[in-house]
């Protein structure tokens, strides 16, 4: 079983490879749109703005591609920090864009006075809901966080875990077989790697 | 046969060490590679291919310093945790010059019958370069209860030390609501096991759990100490952490010459008093460690017989990886000088314990590794050898 992760040109991919090669899951970095379908599990990461990231998803024809994979094939995937973002309806980043909508919500600018935006570093969450995410990880964890938009959902729905930084802030969501996470579980020691496996391991 | 690492001399040790009687097995222990590669030497491996992004990592801690900007209510943008050694002399300078912060030093001083007159000179000698800095020094004489007590109970002397030296820096911290906090190294990446080949971080927010401080004085099982007696060995919770938005790093993961050598070199040029102490008396090549007090000396032995490896292991290790000692002269260094210690520092202990040497040598029997060492004509001598 081959990990895929994602590259559309937004963000190194060299620490989520290390991730994973450390893991002992075999792993590609996949450039080529047609060979989604090769993978049973996605990684759908990002460091950006979420316009950007959209239309280079395009550009690359990957989008129907991570449709088809996620929505009617119904297999996995885990959207990191703006990946995780990617998975929602829209963002109001820079201009109003859509999402792709695997899981409804809005992201907004993370609008604080009294906190610095980017939100920067490491924040240890609040559990809504379980999830089989977190099997075997120590609640304490800390988690590596590095952004300046956000999603709450509202009603609470479909939403693990999250964060009060100035306000809530959803810091993993799931639906079905969708996942997200806002922090970068590839950055947070040894829990984000225990994250990552049994993410494989669904 | 102990395993060795094939590039360096980290040792496989997971068939000889049972876990009830040390702390620190796990990071020791781990297994070797199919290269027969032990992980820090995976990693070193990796940094030397330049396949770690340096500029990045950088960038990653420029922007963790900016995200504390709005939190500080202090005149000072950071606080760098010194003792007056190399690694803190690096750190200091490195977040002052390189970083162009204004840092408030905070040292955790040993009571004055264990501090040594090098050790005053050396924080001298950094404050001297122009630094603001908070010395605390404990109660003596809990001080000297704890440390005895750990040493009865764990075969650790330091094991209180380092939660003060760890849990003072936060206490200040957040008393003076300066959000963010330097240390120096994360020992997991440098000089015991790695998490992926680059490690994953530089976060220090969960230092209270390492290996030898892992639940708080209360772990001492000392009985008869008050609140205020363990008060600056306890860490601030998570909650209170958290309230101050308080960012713990580790500045040895964004420095990427971060090598205890290379310190020392750097602390030496800035005034750095070293010690002239003969290698084959304190278990150590260089005489650049434990400057402040001797009785660390005495817990490298104490983990040497525990564990089959002292600080000349972790010396020769960083050595190779620095490219300035080869495998074969290591291997004669740890044969000659690992797990050394003269019977003048153990002796300074006793006094210091006000125990006899007949009580210190029980203590050993009791802790040393009859897997690895053997008995014979008076002495524990290790059934293992480097090869």
């Amino acid at each position: 079983m081959t990990v895929g992760i994602i590259n559309y040109g937004m963000g190194n991919l060299g620490s989520l490879k290390n991730a994973f090669d450390f893991l002992n899951y075999k792993n590609e970095i996949v450039e080529d749109y047609k060979k989604i379908k090769n993978y049973d599990s996605l990684i759908l990461p990002g460091v950006g703005a979420f316009p950007k990231a959209i239309s280079n998803l395009k550009k690359k024809n990957f989008l129907d591609e991570i449709k088809s994979h996620s929505i009617i094939k119904k297999k996995k995937i885990l959207g990191i920090c703006l990946g995780m973002q990617i998975l929602l309806s829209s963002s109001e980043e820079i201009k109003f864009t859509e999402g792709l909508d695997f899981i409804s919500g809005q992201v907004k600018f993370l609008d604080l006075q009294k906190y610095s935006v980017p939100h920067v570093g490491w924040s240890q969450l609040k559990y809504i809901s379980n999830s089989s995410l977190f099997k075997k990880i120590d609640k304490r964890e800390f988690y590596y966080f590095d952004h300046s938009y956000y999603f709450y959902p509202s009603p609470k729905k479909n939403i693990i875990a999250e964060i009060t930084y100035g306000k809530k802030l959803a810091a993993v969501i799931s639906k079905n077989n969708i996942f997200g996470v806002q922090f970068h579980p590839e950055k947070s020691q040894l829990s984000g790697l225990k994250l990552l496996e049994n993410f494989i391991k669904l | 046969m102990v395993e060795y690492c094939k590039q360096c001399l980290n040792q496989n040790l997971s068939d000889y060490i049972s876990k009830k009687k040390t702390e620190k097995i796990r990071t020791k222990s781990e297994g070797l590679n199919k290269k027969g590669l032990c992980r820090v030497c995976e990693y070193e491996n990796f940094k030397k291919n330049n396949k770690i992004d340096f500029n990045l990592r950088i960038k990653e801690l420029k922007n963790i310093i900016r995200s504390t900007k709005k939190f500080n209510n202090s005149d000072y943008d950071c606080i760098v945790t010194v003792s007056g050694g190399k690694d803190s002399m690096r750190q200091a300078f490195y977040a002052r010059d390189v970083l162009k912060l204004n840092c408030l030093l905070v040292s955790s001083v040993y009571p004055p019958e264990q501090q040594t007159t090098r050790g005053s000179n050396n924080l001298s000698n950094l404050i001297n370069h122009g630094f603001d800095c908070i010395s605390l020094t404990l109660d003596p004489i809990m001080w000297k209860e704890f440390m005895k007590h750990s040493f009865f109970e764990f075969g650790n002397i330091f094991r209180p030390t380092e939660m003060a030296l760890f849990a003072i820096p936060v206490h200040v911290a957040i008393s003076f609501q300066i959000p963010l906090l330097f240390y120096g190294e994360n020992v997991l990446y440098t000089t015991t096991f790695g998490t992926t080949k680059e490690g994953t971080d530089g976060s220090a927010q969960k230092l209270k759990e390492g290996n030898t401080v892992k639940g708080g004085p209360k772990s001492l099982n000392y009985k008869k100490a008050s609140k205020r007696d363990f008060h600056f060995y306890d860490y601030p919770s998570y909650a209170k952490m958290n309230k101050a938005n308080l960012k713990l790093v580790y500045l040895g993961y964004y420095i990427k010459d971060w090598y205890a050598y290379k310190n020392a070199k750097l602390a030496i040029e800035k005034g750095i008093q070293t010690r002239n102490d003969n290698p084959a008396e304190m278990g150590d090549l260089w005489g650049y460690a434990a400057l402040d007090e001797d009785f660390r000396i005495v817990n490298q032995y104490l983990r040497y017989l525990k564990l089959g490896n002292g600080q000349v292991t972790d010396q020769v290790c960083e050595a190779i990886h620095q490219d300035i000692m080869t495998r074969e002269e290591a291997i004669e260094k740890v044969k000659m000088y690992d797990g050394a210690c003269d019977d003048k520092y153990i002796n300074k202990l006793c006094k210091y314990f006000n125990i006899s040497r007949n009580e210190f040598d029980i203590v050993v029997d009791n802790f040393v590794n009859r897997n690895l060492f053997e008995y014979l004509n008076g002495k524990w001598l290790p059934k293992f050898k480097p090869e």
